[in-house]
């Protein structure tokens, strides 16, 4: 980790030099003769004829800076020559040769090209200054970034990543050393995350039964009927309520703009508000959203957001009091920290965030780290998002922010055929709608491409995927079909306690593989540390990486995930187990469904590899 | 949670639920209950049948305000629709 932190450093140190030697050159490139020779130029402004005195090569630089074609530029140079000539005759010998006016005229088309010249240097200088100011707010942004990770003292997450970004498109072009770098401001962002949360103190929960007429008076003054609410509730404001913190919470709602809670569902919400929030946090809150177009109604459907995270309630989390059963507590974790941590994450990085809020709102509740780091996975992977109309980031399926198993599930879909990449690209929803690389899609993906059934008839192999006129790859109905409603025509007959038998797939046999498990089941869903993980027997892999995705090696026609088999090895040699017999194999296969033949495959290319 | 199973879903949805979402998902599932129980209900009523499936998958749906969900699929031919659901439950991403 602190190797990755230094090489962030350094190419954001980087990055400002040669943004400033960029800006240096900028303004070096921007003279032009109008600078060189100001003296001569305002000598000849005054006096046509003080061109006796001025150089040729200079009259010729001059020239040449202007937009005429060759052929003029040489015969307005010679014209001026032969003038040049008889004027400096005048002044060294006396002689009393006066220009034409046709020749006054031919010489004063310099001047056209010196207010030609000065047009473009103002336009240019322009140019150069809007560069430049863009440069050093780039600069200013880097500057700031670096600040924060060098103060020791702080802990303050790196939020806008853009100036990174571009600096990044700018200066490297190569897509593994990007990778790193991005990973490692989601490392440092871990690192703040897990000191931030380090230091939680329980509070204990005081409470004390309010009265009843005091509470339906206060309900009366904001205009509820307190009876109107269902007994629960009633009895959670009476036993968890504050009469000072609920008065201040009504008052919030009314003059924060939050509509009136008219319907009876609504009113769960509310008593909700009364007991978890607090006037600060719904100030706090409604002010951040309205910023980036997120008003009180919208809010609704994210309440946690409008609780303080590790409130006095949130610390004794969610243990209930004696009697009362947890099912039913009307307690709720705060998460105002991570949706203002995710909101402006988001909203800089361009997305419209207020969309998000809509259409995915249990999204913009996660845990902070870990949607960045999904969305890191979801770079990693070559993943890409839409545009708005407006020019806003977008994508058609959010919820892959949520994904317990992101990088794991993709790699399941990158493996189950040469389509598979394509498929979970543009149906990103699945990596939050399979949650185990064991699910039952997954082998009957791999049995719609046997030709025998597990009785060893034959039959068509169809292939799991459809591809109807040249659009998107989608799954067939029957592969996706996977509950207990459809457990009496299970593709293939495929069920979750046959499913090896019939795809005839095996447990890859592997020395140490228990120990080998029992590391990586371990390893933590947040932990991305791997992508930027090098290793000489990656290397030795290259040549089977595939040529149509670099994502994928083929191994004699048997697609594995790339970043899979590198996280995998990363996590072995952090727990000092990655060069034991079989710690590549291991790799390699794990997750993977395999067949005995394919498996042998891979273990004769593994074993004459190290050869 | 325990009302999702007088919906009539299955005893394992928790866990399901559970080993998927964070607390502050579930969370919402407490904060909307009412709601979720109309969501249910009305998709029992226009005959979808993997209700389960579709809740794993796609919780944000059945947290949005039942009317919504009413006329996101008033769209459709309700019929037409449902029988592609009732086949790939993926299917709802269009409406």
């Amino acid at each position: 980790m602190f190797e990755d932190i230094e090489l962030l450093k350094k190419f954001i140190t980087d990055s400002i030099t040669n943004y400033e030697n960029e800006t240096e050159i900028l303004k070096e490139q921007n003279s032009s003769s109008l600078d060189n020779y100001k003296d001569e130029i305002i000598a000849l402004r005054n006096n046509i004829e003080s061109i006796a005195n001025i150089d040729l090569s200079i009259i010729k630089e001059i020239i040449n800076e202007s937009n005429k074609t060759i052929e003029e530029k040489e015969s307005l140079f010679e014209l001026i020559k032969s003038m040049k000539m008889l004027l400096e005759l005048n002044r060294e010998e006396n002689t009393t040769f006066k220009l034409t006016i046709n020749q006054i005229e031919e010489l004063s088309k310099l001047y056209d090209i010196l207010d030609e010249i000065n047009i473009k240097k103002q336009e240019d200088k322009k140019r150069v200054e809007q560069k430049v100011d863009s440069t050093k707010r780039e600069i200013s942004k880097l500057r700031k970034i670096l600040n924060t990770i060098e103060d020791q003292n702080n802990n303050e997450f790196i939020k806008d990543i853009n100036p990174i970004v571009n600096a990044l498109n700018k200066y490297v072009e190569d897509e593994e050393e990007k990778r790193k770098i991005l990973f490692s401001v989601m490392i440092y962002n871990d690192n703040c995350y897990n000191n931030k949360n380090s230091t939680d103190e329980l509070i204990p929960l005081n409470l004390t039964r309010l009265y009843i007429d005091d509470v339906r008076s206060l309900f009366k003054t904001y205009g509820y009927d307190f009876d109107q609410l269902k007994d629960n509730q009633k009895e959670d404001i009476l036993t968890y309520g504050d009469l000072v913190n609920m008065q201040e919470v009504f008052e919030c709602l009314k003059n924060l703009g939050f509509p009136k809670f008219t319907q009876k569902k609504q009113l769960n919400k509310l008593v909700i508000l009364l007991i978890n929030s607090d006037k600060n946090t719904l100030t706090d809150i409604v002010n951040h959203s309205k910023s980036k177009g997120i008003y009180p109604t919208d809010l609704l459907s994210v309440i946690p957001a409008l609780i303080e995270q590790n409130n006095a309630n949130g610390k004794i989390g969610k243990k209930s009091l004696p009697g009362h059963p947890e099912e039913d507590s009307p307690i709720i974790q705060g998460k105002s920290k991570d949706y203002k941590d995710n909101i402006d994450f988001l909203s800089a990085l361009g997305f419209d965030v207020a969309d998000i809020v809509k259409r995915c709102s249990h999204s913009i509740l996660i845990n902070h780290v870990k949607l960045v780091n999904n969305y890191g996975k979801f770079l990693s992977y070559g993943f890409k998002f839409d545009q708005t109309p407006t020019g806003e980031l977008t994508h058609s399926a959010f919820t892959f922010l949520v994904s317990n198993n992101f990088d794991v599930i993709t790699d399941q879909f990158i493996e189950s055929g040469p389509y598979g990449y394509e498929y979970i690209k543009n149906n990103m929803s699945r990596v939050s709608a399979f949650t185990s690389p064991d699910d039952l899609v997954f082998y009957n993906i791999y049995a719609s491409y046997m030709d025998e059934d597990y009785l060893g008839r034959k039959v068509i192999p169809e292939g799991p995927f459809v591809i109807d006129n040249g659009s998107k790859p989608r799954l067939r109905g029957e592969i996706t079909r996977l509950s207990a409603a459809h457990r009496d025509n299970a593709y293939r007959g495929i069920q979750k306690d046959n499913k090896q038998e019939v795809t005839m797939t095996i447990d890859p046999p592997i020395s140490n593989k228990e120990q080998f498990d029992e590391v990586v089941n371990e390893y933590s869903e947040y932990e991305i540390e791997y992508i930027s993980f090098a290793d000489d027997r990656l290397k030795e892999l290259d040549k089977y990486i595939d040529s149509s995705n670099p994502l994928r090696y083929d191994f004699d026609g048997v697609i594995i995930s790339k970043l899979k088999v590198q996280r995998i090895l990363y996590i072995l040699e952090q727990a000092g187990l990655d060069n034991l017999e079989d710690s590549l194999l291991y790799a390699i296969t794990y997750n993977t469904i395999i067949n005995q033949e394919n498996f042998d495959k891979i273990k004769k290319i593994v074993k004459n590899r190290s050869k | 949670m325990k009302y999702l199973i007088d919906t009539g879903l299955s005893p394992e949805i928790i866990k399901k639920l559970e080993a998927k979402y964070d607390e502050s998902t579930l969370d919402l599932l407490k904060i909307e209950r009412d709601n979720v129980i109309e969501v249910i209900n009305y998709f029992k009523e226009i005959g979808i049948k993997d209700i389960e499936s579709l809740f794993v998958t796609y919780i944000e749906i059945f947290t949005r305000d039942v009317d919504d969900v009413k006329n996101a699929f008033n769209k459709h031919n309700i019929k037409e629709v449902v029988e592609k659901i009732n086949d790939d439950i993926f299917y709802i991403e269009n409406i």
